[in-house]
C-alpha cells in the first residue's frame, strides 16, 4: 500500500512559534518520504539541540534527538552500524556550525551516504534569539543590544572546503523546491548537505519573510516585489561534476556563487560530485565484509552466550614471557 | 565469559503490536529493539520522554519515568550478587580492614604482605561496583573490623563518603593522594605505620 503523508505524521503537540520556518521544513521533509516511498522503519531522523531538534518527534521514523552540535557524530554512528537505514539529519545553524563546526567538517571529509539538513535562521531562537554563527557582521536582530560583531561564517563554502559531495541551498516556504532538494540530497551518493534559509518570526526580524520575498523593493514597472531568492537552473548554473577534470572549475563556481547574498541569493543545488569514494566504500575496501554483515546485525554470542569470535590468538600475540 | 543481551526484542516480537521503547516495567527495564529494526519506531531523546520516547514536560509522566529508571538500580542491587561488586582480599577474620576502589590494589596488596611481618594483619575490599553498593557485605566486614582504613587516589575520600551515606559507618583512617600520580606500596607503608601509632587521621601518600 502506497505511503501517504499522514504515515509520516505523529500526534505529538507541536510547540513551534506560529509562523516558525520550521514548519515548511517538516511538510517538506514528510512529502519527500512520501515521494521517495520509504518506509518509516527504514528511516532515521537525528537532530541536534534547538528549535530544528524536535523535528524527530513530529515524525513517524524512527527518531534520535542528540546533543547540541552533536547530531552528525550519532547519525555517523547508526549509518556506520547498519548502512540499510536511510539517516537524514536536522541541524540548526548554531548548533551545526558553532559548537558543531568541527563534526560539520569532518562529515565534509568523510562523504557518508547521509543528508544533512541546517535550519538557517540566523539566531538562537530557543534561547531568545542570540546571534548565531550565520548572522553577517552588522546586522542587529530584535534581541540584541548592538549590531552583530563578527561576521557569519558561509556555510556553502565551508562545506566546498569540508568536502561535501552535494551542497545544496533552499527556503522554508518554498516547499516544493525544498522537497524536491531533499529528495536530491537523499539519493545523493555520499554526503549531502541542504541549506534551509529560514525565518524566525519571534527573533529574526531582518531576514523576514517579507526581506526573502523583497517587499522593501518594489519593481517601478510591474509594481510587484522583486524577491531575493532565485533558482540556480534558472539562471543556467550546472554543479554537476561529470569528469574529474571538471571538480576545480566547478567548485570555484560553487564558491562564486556562494558569496552571493542580500539582494540576489541563489538557491538550488551549488555542487554535485558522485565520482568520489563514499566512506563505506573505503570501510569495505579494508574490511571485507562490510556492509554485507552490518555491525548492527552481527550475531556475536550462541545459544549458549558463548561469544562466537575469540581475541585469544591475539592476546597471545601480545603476551610478554620470561 | 558469557554474553547476555537482556531484554533484547527482535522483528518478531514487535510484530502487529505498538512497540514502547520505554515502557514501565517492575524491573525499570524497558526491553530494547535495535533502530531500522522493520515494523516498529521508536525515538529517542536527552530530554524527559514518554514511553514512545517523545519529550514531554508534564509532571506526572516526569514522576513516573524517573522512578521507572530509579527502580533499575533496585534490579541491578537484586541481580548482580554482592561478591560481584567486590574483590576481597586476605583472611576474613582479619582485625584491620582497608577499603578502596581502582588503582591503588597494587600497593595495598604488596604493602599488606610487608606489614603482615610488622604484625599488622588486614584484609581488604576492593569495591568494583560503588552503585549500588554491596551494602551487607560491606557493613558485615567493616562490622568485624577494629581498624577501618580507607585508601583512595582523590581528596576527599570519595568512595568513603558513599560508604558512610548508604551505611553510616566512617571509616577511622584516611590514606589519601592527589598529586595525580599512582600509590606507592613503601610511601602508603609508611603512613599506615604512623597513622596506627598516632591514632586515627588522614594521612598523605
Amino acid at each position: 500500500m502506497a505511503l501517504k503523508l499522514s504515515d509520516y505524521r505523529t500526534q505529538v503537540f507541536n510547540d513551534w512559534c506560529p509562523g516558525c520556518g520550521n514548519f515548511g521544513i517538516l511538510t517538506s521533509l514528510q512529502m519527500a518520504l512520501v515521494d521517495l516511498a520509504l518506509e518509516p522503519s527504514r528511516v532515521v531522523i537525528v537532530s541536534g539541540i534547538g528549535c530544528h531538534g524536535k523535528t524527530p518527534h513530529f515524525v513517524n521514523a524512527y527518531g534520535v534527538h542528540t546533543l547540541h552540535g552533536r547530531a552528525l557524530p550519532f547519525a555517523i554512528g547508526i549509518k556506520l552500524a547498519n548502512p540499510e537505514l536511510e539517516v537524514i539529519v536536522h541541524g540548526g545553524d548554531g548548533d551545526g556550525l558553532g559548537i558543531g563546526a568541527g563534526h560539520f567538517v569532518n562529515t565534509g571529509r568523510r562523504n557518508l551516504d547521509m543528508t544533512y539538513i541546517i535550519h538557517d535562521n540566523g539566531v538562537y531562537g530557543l534561547t531568545k534569539g542570540q546571534a548565531s554563527p550565520t548572522l553577517k557582521l552588522g546586522v542587529k536582530t530584535k534581541a540584541m543590544l548592538k549590531p552583530n560583531i563578527n561576521e557569519g561564517v558561509n556555510p556553502i563554502a565551508l562545506a566546498l572546503a569540508a568536502g561535501f559531495t552535494f551542497i545544496a541551498r533552499s527556503y522554508c516556504y518554498d516547499v516544493g523546491h525544498l522537497k524536491e532538494t531533499i529528495k536530491m540530497a537523499v539519493k545523493h551518493k555520499g554526503m549531502a548537505l541542504v541549506i534551509v534559509q529560514q525565518w524566525c518570526p519571534t527573533y529574526n526580524d531582518i531576514n523576514t519573510k517579507g526581506w526573502y520575498n523583497g517587499e522593501d523593493r518594489i519593481d517601478p514597472v510591474s509594481g510587484k516585489p522583486i524577491p531575493r531568492l532565485y533558482k540556480l537552473e534558472e539562471s543556467g548554473y550546472d554543479g554537476v561534476v561529470r569528469k574529474p577534470e571538471e571538480v576545480i572549475p566547478k567548485t570555484v563556481a560553487a564558491l562564486t556563487r556562494a558569496f552571493e547574498w542580500g539582494d540576489k541569493i541563489p538557491i538550488g543545488v551549488f555542487y554535485q560530485n558522485e565520482l568520489l569514494s563514499t566512506y563505506q566504500e573505503r570501510i569495505s575496501q579494508r574490511i571485507t565484509t562490510y556492509p554485507g554483515t552490518p555491525p548492527a546485525k552481527e550475531i556475536i554470542a550462541d545459544n549458549m552466550g558463548e561469544p562466537v569470535t575469540s581475541i585469544k590468538k591475539m592476546l597471545d600475540e601480545l603476551k610478554v614471557t620470561g | 565469559m558469557k554474553i547476555e543481551r537482556g531484554e533484547l526484542l527482535t522483528e518478531a516480537d514487535v510484530a502487529g503490536k505498538n512497540y514502547r521503547r520505554f515502557e514501565f516495567t517492575d524491573s525499570g527495564i524497558s526491553p530494547r529493539l535495535p533502530i531500522g529494526t522493520p515494523g516498529a519506531v521508536f525515538w529517542n531523546t536527552g530530554d524527559e520522554h514518554n514511553e514512545l520516547g517523545h519529550v514531554t514536560e508534564e509532571s506526572m509522566m516526569r514522576t513516573r519515568m524517573h522512578e521507572n529508571r530509579m527502580r533499575k538500580l533496585e534490579t541491578a542491587d537484586r541481580e548482580i550478587q554482592e561478591k560481584e561488586r567486590v574483590n576481597f582480599f586476605g583472611d576474613e577474620d582479619a582485625p584491620m580492614t582497608i577499603v578502596s576502589w581502582g588503582s591503588p590494589k597494587g600497593a595495598i596488596l604488596e604493602a599488606m604482605e610487608m606489614l603482615l611481618k610488622d604484625g599488622f594483619r588486614m584484609n581488604f575490599v576492593q569495591v568494583r561496583i560503588p552503585h549500588p553498593l554491596p551494602k551487607k557485605y560491606i557493613e558485615r566486614i567493616l562490622g568485624n573490623a577494629s581498624k577501618k582504613i580507607a585508601v583512595e587516589g582523590n581528596y576527599s575520600g570519595q568512595l568513603a563518603g558513599i560508604i558512610r551515606e548508604e551505611t553510616g559507618i566512617l571509616m577511622d583512617y584516611f590514606i589519601l593522594k592527589w598529586n595525580g600520580r599512582p600509590m606507592q606500596w613503601k610511601k602508603f607503608m609508611k603512613h599506615c605505620s604512623i597513622s596506627f601509632k598516632t591514632g586515627p587521621k588522614q594521612g598523605r601518600c
